[in-house]
Parts: structure tokens; C-alpha cells; sequence
């Protein structure tokens, strides 16, 4: 299968980029703390040096006069994630590979685009025009990756059929390993993947035990990761700004109001029901701020909804003032109508299903959930006579 | 208190249930329990309550064969172990 890979380097600080002009022109350094530690994990363009993913001690030594910016990791998140839902408008297969990075597969688009030129210029008008997006395609996933480096600007770049003359070119340092073999395969020589593609997959493996058989995979252009496309998610969003930032309870209140009557009136809800609501409000100068509303029943009106939303919103407290507000209506059921079953046994099941279901909206994830299953109750080895066989969503 | 070993569970394949796990024991010149390693304290066994032995499965390519221990412990808990005849390893066992 060939893949497209759409490119938007340094995607944190594009979107900061986009609030706050001003660090366009000024070296900023985006910043994520990890334990104790903090990486730099955006810069503006106007820092040359090779910092990204380093620490920030040593950015700092590079570009001492740089201003630093704590990341917003939900608000770059949200950001990308509008993107990808747009993206899978055009191709079911999407995989998100990381912030500003994500892979197409291209599996009967030909049918439909007549040719890669056309596809990759029907996804140049879903990207924000102020994002800087690069397009590749290839056989294999890194090499479309490499391809997107070749392109230009909002241009795409179709990798050639001998992919070793055109991988050779690229420096180690594009390769998704992490810094240390990298860094291992500077310190060897090996500065180019022309370089390390010259020597035999045993001879890799001997320095590299555990990346060695991917890294040689990459270098000589053969796909041997999995490809993962996006489960897509129907989400009903709504959002308003203020003219100036708000810091009342109340203007709050009347806000989410009116967000919450707009989503429920949303023509594709189509009388289905509701099981999560996220409300966000983005905070001046702050990250933004959320709360998340659990429904055990779905519900489908702004009537039924709003109580539970409005008990939430009094036992919270407002970081800030707030800029704007986004309201998102997730986990829609797929019922119209809900009919009791006569049997207690088959409205027991339901009853079970229906909070397993919930505990999965409740926990973010699969709820650990077990059914035990006699299997040869009569054996002699304790771990053969019971199963647990996890509930059926 | 026991701590969050921060695994993630996975929740989508089934599962034995009582399924065995490897534990540390110490054992007296005879090779019966004496000492387990339980939460990572040592317990003392008081008293063996009784023992049997499991061989099965002898024509599969990795053949049962279990010594197992109902051992009561110095804390008065009561413990099943068994004792992989073929690895010589320790396993706890729930029933």
C-alpha cells in the first residue's frame, strides 16, 4: 500500500504562533516538563541551532536571549486532532503518528482522485492556510516522511521508484530512533543513511541490539512497522468567543448555555443521544481549562443535560479570565429509543452492558470488566477450570 | 499500602483465572517450604497442612508435573504453593 505523509514541523509553536504574533519575530522556546526535567519541544523559526528535544539548560546556553513559553499539550492536541478529523474526510486511514505528523494510506484513493497530485492538492485545502504543511508519498511510511522533507511548502513530493538513491541523502538525525543511537550512529561515522545502508543487517545488530533491525529496515526503505489508522469519533462541537476576556461565574453560566442549546439543536444529532460532554474554556495567557460531564443515562436534550453541567460548573474554580469557550458532545449512542426487555435475565445483560459502557466513558478507557467462564471445571490444574472473558461493548 | 505498579490493563483478551505466580521460597535440607516471600516480606511457614502431587499432560511438548504445599503461615495465613518439578521454580497458586 502507498502511504501520504502530511508534514507541519514544529507544530506547538505554530500554534502558539497563531495567539501570540509577537513571538513570530522573538527566539521563543516552547518548553514540556518531564518529571524533573524540561525539553525543549518547539522553537520559532528564527533560532537556527538544532535544539528541539533537548534540554533546556542547554537551549538556553545556544540562545540564552530566547523567551520561554510553558506548552499547552491539550491545546496543541485539540488543535491537531481537528486536523486529522478533517483529514479522514478525504481517507479512512489515518494514523496519527505524533504532533504534526500523519500517515495516509492511499488503498483505492487512485479510484477517486485520478492520480497523487490531485489527492494531495484536495489535502492542501483542509490544512489552516496559516500552517506550513508539507506532503509525501511512497511505499513505505518513512519513506513518505522523507518525502515531505523534499517537498516545498503546501507542495507535495513523490518519493522515486529506486527509494535507496534517494534515502541515501538524508542525515541519521531524520531517522524516529531515539538521541542516544543516534547520537551512537555520529560517533561511528555513520553520518548519512546512505552510510548506514552500506553495511549488512548483522553488522547493525551487533552495535545496535535493540533498534538494529528496525534502523536497517528504515535505511533501506522496507516497512516493517504496523500501520495503525485513527478510530474516528463523531463529536458535535460548538464554540464562542468573547469580545473581551470574562472573569464571572455567571457570564459563564449564560455562555455554556447557549452553547449546549445550539449543540443539542445540531441537525446531525438526529434525536440520538449523548454520554459525554467536554466543556473547555481557554484561559488569557494560561492553558486552557476543561471539565468533563459523564452521563450514566444519555441524554438528548439541553433540558436534561444542563443541570449536571451547571452542579459542575459551581463546585469549580476559574484559573482566569476567559477568552472563549468550546463545548464538544461525545460518545453518541447509536438508540433512538430504548425498549425494556420482558426477560430479567436478557435486562440484566443490558442493565451490565449499559455500565460497562459507562465506566468506559467515566475511566477515558476500557473498563477491566470480566466475565468468568467455566472452561473444564473438572480439571486437576487450578488455572484451567475458570476463564475471564472481558464484557462484550 | 500496596503501590500502583502503573501497568496498563489490558482489558481485551481473556484470561485464566488464578492463574499461578512466581514466588520466592526458601527451602530446609529436605526441600520443603520454610520461608516465603510474600509483598516482599519474608513469612515464616508454620506448619505444611498437606501436600499432593499433579503429573499431566506428560505426552504435550511441555508436560505438567507439580508438587504442591498447603502451608500455614506464622501470621496464621494460609497459602497454596506448588513446586514446577521440571523448571524447580515456586509458584503461588489461588483455587
Amino acid at each position: 500500500m502507498k502511504f501520504a505523509c502530511v508534514l507541519i514541523p514544529n507544530f506547538s509553536f505554530q500554534v502558539e504562533a497563531q495567539r501570540r504574533n509577537y513571538i513570530n519575530n522573538e527566539p521563543t522556546l516552547i518548553v514540556t516538563t518531564i518529571g524533573s526535567q524540561q525539553i525543549v519541544t518547539g522553537v520559532s523559526p528564527n533560532l537556527t541551532e538544532n535544539i528541539l528535544d533537548n534540554l533546556l539548560s542547554y537551549a538556553l546556553a545556544k540562545a540564552g536571549n530566547a523567551q520561554v513559553i510553558q506548552s499547552d499539550e491539550p491545546k496543541y492536541r485539540y488543535h491537531w486532532n481537528k486536523i486529522l478529523d478533517d483529514l479522514m474526510q478525504k481517507s479512512p486511514l489515518v494514523e496519527d503518528a505524533k504532533l504534526g505528523i500523519a500517515y495516509i494510506g492511499l488503498k483505492g484513493m487512485e479510484s477517486i482522485y485520478r492520480g497523487d497530485a490531485q489527492f494531495i492538492a484536495a489535502l492542501e485545502k483542509i490544512i489552516p492556510s496559516h500552517f506550513p504543511v508539507y506532503f509525501g508519498i511512497a511505499e513505505s511510511k518513512f519513506v513518505s516522511y522523507l518525502a515531505a522533507l523534499s517537498a516545498n511548502n503546501r507542495g507535495g513530493f513523490k518519493a522515486p521508484q529506486d527509494n535507496r538513491t534517494f534515502i541515501a541523502k538524508f542525515p541519521v538525525d531524520v531517522l524516529p530512533l531515539n538521541t542516544s543511537t543516534i547520537a551512537r550512529l555520529h560517533s561511528f561515522g555513520l553520518n548519512t543513511l546512505g552510510d548506514v545502508s552500506s553495511l549488512s543487517i548483522t553488522a547493525i545488530q551487533a552495535q545496535f541490539p535493540y533498534d538494529g533491525k528496525k534502523l536497517w529496515h528504515f535505511v533501506n526503505g522496507i516497512e516493517i512497522t504496523n500501520f495503525n489508522p485513527r478510530h474516528y469519533e463523531e463529536t458535535i462541537n460548538e464554540t464562542m468567543t468573547f469580545v473581551d476576556p470574562i472573569n464571572d461565574m455567571r457570564a459563564m453560566i449564560v455562555g455554556t448555555d447557549l452553547l449546549v442549546e445550539k449543540a443539542f439543536l445540531n441537525s446531525s444529532l438526529k434525536g440520538r443521544f449523548v454520554r459525554l460532554i467536554i466543556l473547555e474554556a481557554q484561559i488569557y495567557r494560561q492553558s486552557n481549562w476543561h471539565i468533563r460531564c459523564t452521563f450514566k443515562d444519555p441524554v438528548g436534550s439541553a433540558n436534561r443535560a444542563l443541570p449536571r453541567i451547571y452542579t459542575l460548573l459551581n463546585n469549580a474554580k476559574l484559573p482566569g479570565p476567559i477568552e472563549g469557550l468550546s463545548l464538544s458532545l461525545k460518545c453518541l449512542t447509536k438508540e433512538t429509543s430504548k425498549q425494556i426487555n420482558l426477560l430479567p435475565e436478557v435486562r440484566r445483560k443490558e442493565q451490565i452492558t449499559d455500565t460497562v459502557r459507562q465506566l468506559d466513558v467515566v475511566l477515558g478507557d476500557e473498563a477491566p470488566i470480566f466475565y468468568i467462564k467455566e472452561v473444564e471445571p473438572w480439571s486437576r490444574i487450578p488455572e484451567r477450570r475458570r476463564m475471564l472473558v472481558p464484557v462484550a461493548r | 499500602m500496596v503501590s500502583h505498579t502503573r501497568k496498563k490493563t489490558n482489558v481485551s483478551t481473556s484470561r485464566p483465572l488464578n492463574a499461578p505466580n512466581n514466588i520466592k521460597v526458601t527451602t530446609d535440607l529436605n526441600g520443603l517450604p520454610n520461608k516465603i516471600k510474600i509483598l516482599g516480606l519474608h513469612q515464616p511457614v508454620k506448619e505444611i497442612q498437606d501436600r499432593w502431587r499433579i503429573d499431566d499432560e506428560w505426552w504435550r511438548e511441555k508436560p505438567i508435573s507439580r508438587m504442591y504445599y498447603k502451608c500455614l503461615l506464622k501470621n496464621f495465613a494460609v497459602v497454596i504453593l506448588f513446586q514446577d518439578l521440571i523448571t524447580k521454580e515456586w509458584y503461588k497458586q489461588s483455587t
